[in-house]
């Protein structure tokens, strides 16, 4: 073997390695960071507690608003169009997904101004991927998982703490969202507590909760 | 030819809304639009001696076989006359109010693809250097130009009819003065004597359930107990009408729903015969609402009914028996169960007992399935009723529609339970024409359409007998 063909070898070989890790890396859920692929821009949804990012790509137009409506499980996109386009969007199965019963998965309808859209999929065990070709007059793109009258709501707006996907928002963002005090919630070995001060929420470990209560500083929710 | 049930469908409630529409003929017409037809007069003639002969027979012998025959013969008699007389509009204002906007529509797209063309025409004509060429852009856009000028025209035409057809359609449905204070009259005088038990002229018991104007078609509708129907004379009571107000043209309809037989009021309640829009549970969680029945259907040879998929078998468990209601006997096995959206989320459940063409209104009486909607039908604006289990009776319009599933979107409100139900347009009184099977919720139902399962290679086919 020559040289040159070792050279490619390895070359290759390092590439093959270097995409892999990559992506395990970049798909991996419990790794805080953003996405930060450069093709994709993200969009910041709040629901309930939750911050959930939408990465999307579209080609001859812009996203001006997104928004969810839990109980129909319809994701809703508004698009300003400016020719015939492409819009890809990377779709958090926690924030919309659509499953059958027996929680294997079925399509999404995808529709734009009352009108199916054809569209492909691709899809891993954490997020879906649509790629929709959409028309000029585009104004709105509806994507719709299965929510049968029996089950409302069961595959949308699942939240839960699950970077860079899904964030819980911090007591107070939460409280600014309009989220009742009995409401709040604190990431998993956090509890809840009220400062005394000014009654705002904190989420605090046991440790540190103790010891807060202890001082005057906090008292615990219930 | 239906041989039971409701309103105009009805043998015996056309014979029945003839008998006394004679009774009142001989004196002046003032509802019915005479046809300049020699066949009038002996038509009405032999209808009249029909009535004094089932008279007759109902007054003397009693012999049921005779009336039902004279019956039979006055049904046809009446059926020539009222096709004669025009008791119904000869053009079919909706239709054709559809057929134009469909053309309208058409039109539209037309103009919109011109002028996105006449756009590109105009860029490339700004943008050429090559002089020869103008001229060639200039004649092409003209043309184009021309050309939508022409399809506006059109559709400002279009547009002119529409409004005349609603205009005809307003004025035949006008009811004149005289024929108001009439139609209220008989209604005042039936409720009196037949259904306000307070009144002083109430008969006592008696099978008229309810009366209503039925101002399109011009007529009063009785409703009548089924079940009692039989000791009930339309002719005595025509006789006390004609006595009482005088003689006149007036259509009275008796419509004698199907005997359903529900134990309670509501869908959730045993029914028997099964009826489309009441409560399913599944043999595998008897004691929970799984959906609702969608509407009689026949798959070759088999008889039973349309629901939802899911309702069969939600959790691929791999359930097909199913009971009604919960917690009630088994009325059926699923044949055949179409999971998921790309199948149209539907199943036909053969059924091990009695079954109707209806759809659910009480405990003792339905909506009667004359037939179902073409593939054509399923327009958006369409206003439609579903029944289900939970939700009982709602409305809403058609809203778009998925055709790769078959379904189609609506504002039609649904709750759990209501999976299944039968989505329908009302015809008349409460003759029906079926349009789908309820299947999903986004802010209003989503139902697969009858044509997705007709069409489909299980050929199931609505049962409208």
């Amino acid at each position: 073997m020559s040289l040159l063909t070792y050279f490619f070898s390895f070359f290759s070989i390092s590439f093959i390695l270097i995409c892999f890790v990559g992506l395990s890396f970049a798909f991996d859920p419990s790794q805080e960071y953003s996405f930060s692929d450069s093709v994709f821009q993200t969009y910041s949804l709040i629901v309930k507690n939750y911050k959930y990012e939408i990465p999307y790509n579209i080609l001859n137009g812009t996203i001006t608003n997104i928004k969810i409506d839990c109980k129909s499980v319809d994701l809703t996109i508004d698009v300003e169009s400016t020719n015939k386009g492409e819009l890809q969007i990377h779709l958090y199965r926690n924030l919309i997904d659509s499953k059958l019963g027996n929680n294997s998965d079925d399509k999404f309808f995808v529709l734009a101004n009352s009108t199916e859209l054809p569209f492909t999929e691709t899809s891993d065990i954490i997020s879906r991927t649509l790629t929709i070709p959409f028309y000029e007059d585009t104004s709105q793109i509806k994507i719709t998982g299965v929510n049968y009258p029996e089950t409302s709501g069961i595959n949308a707006c699942r939240g839960i703490h699950n970077p860079p996907y899904s964030y819980l928002l911090p007591p107070l963002q939460q409280i600014r969202q309009g989220t009742e005090l009995i409401d709040i919630e604190c990431k998993q070995n956090l509890h809840l507590v009220i400062k005394s001060e000014d009654s705002s929420p904190a989420c605090l470990t046991t440790e540190t909760k103790s010891k807060l209560i202890e001082r005057g500083w906090a008292k615990s929710f219930s | 030819m239906k041989n039971k049930k409701m309103t105009t469908i009805n043998a015996k409630t056309i014979l029945f809304a003839g008998l006394i529409l004679t009774l009142i003929v001989p004196i002046a017409g003032i509802n019915i639009v005479r046809a300049e037809n020699n066949q009038i007069p002996q038509l009405e003639q032999q209808m009249e001696q029909k009535i004094k002969q089932i008279q007759q027979e109902s007054e003397l012998s009693k012999n049921s076989e005779i009336i039902k025959n004279l019956e039979s013969d006055y049904y046809e008699l009446n059926q020539a006359y009222n096709e004669i007389t025009q008791i119904t509009p000869k053009i079919d204002y909706v239709n054709e109010w559809k057929t134009r906007d469909l053309q309208i529509m058409a039109l539209d797209a037309q103009q919109r693809a011109s002028q996105k063309a006449i756009d590109t025409l105009q860029e490339n004509l700004d943008s050429t250097i090559i002089t020869d060429l103008k001229p060639v852009l200039k004649e092409e856009i003209k043309q184009m130009q021309n050309e939508m000028n022409k399809r506006d025209q059109k559709i400002n035409s279009l547009k002119q009819e529409i409004i005349e057809l609603e205009r005809q359609s307003i004025e035949f449905h006008k009811l004149t003065p005289q024929l108001e204070q009439k139609l209220n009259d008989i209604e005042k005088y039936l409720s009196n004597t037949h259904v306000d038990e307070k009144s002083s002229d109430f008969v006592g018991e008696n099978p008229v359930e309810v009366i209503r104007i039925d101002n399109v078609q011009k007529k009063v509708v009785v409703m009548i107990d089924k079940e009692r129907s039989s000791v009930f004379s339309p002719a005595v009571l025509a006789q006390r009408l004609v006595n009482t107000l005088g003689s006149e043209y007036v259509m009275i309809e008796f419509a004698v729903p199907e005997l359903v037989s529900c134990t309670g009021s509501t869908p959730m309640s045993e029914c028997r015969p099964l009826v489309g829009g009441i409560a399913l549970a599944r043999y595998d969680a008897p004691t929970t609402l799984a959906g609702s029945i969608g509407y009689k259907a026949t798959k070759g040879t088999d008889t039973g009914f349309v629901t939802a998929a899911h309702v069969v078998d939600f959790s691929g468990t791999g359930n097909t028996k199913m009971l009604q209601p919960v917690n009630g006997a088994q009325v059926g096995t699923a044949t055949i169960i179409k999971q998921g959206r790309s199948n149209g989320d539907y199943a036909f459940v053969k059924t091990t007992v009695s079954i109707n063409d209806d759809i659910f209104i009480n405990s003792s009486s339905a909506y009667d399935i004359a037939s179902y909607a073409s593939s054509s039908e399923h327009t958006s604006g369409s206003f439609l009723y579903k029944v289900g289990a939970t939700s009982n009776l709602s409305w809403g319009s058609i809203t778009g529609s998925i055709p790769s599933a078959g379904m189609i979107t609506t504002s039609i409100p649904v709750s759990g339970g209501d999976s299944g139900g039968s989505v329908f347009k009302v015809i008349s009184g409460t003759s029906v024409k079926i349009f789908g099977h309820i299947t999903e919720n986004h802010s209003g139902a989503y139902y697969t359409t009858v044509n997705h399962l007709i069409n489909g290679i299980y050929n199931i086919v609505p049962a409208t007998t």
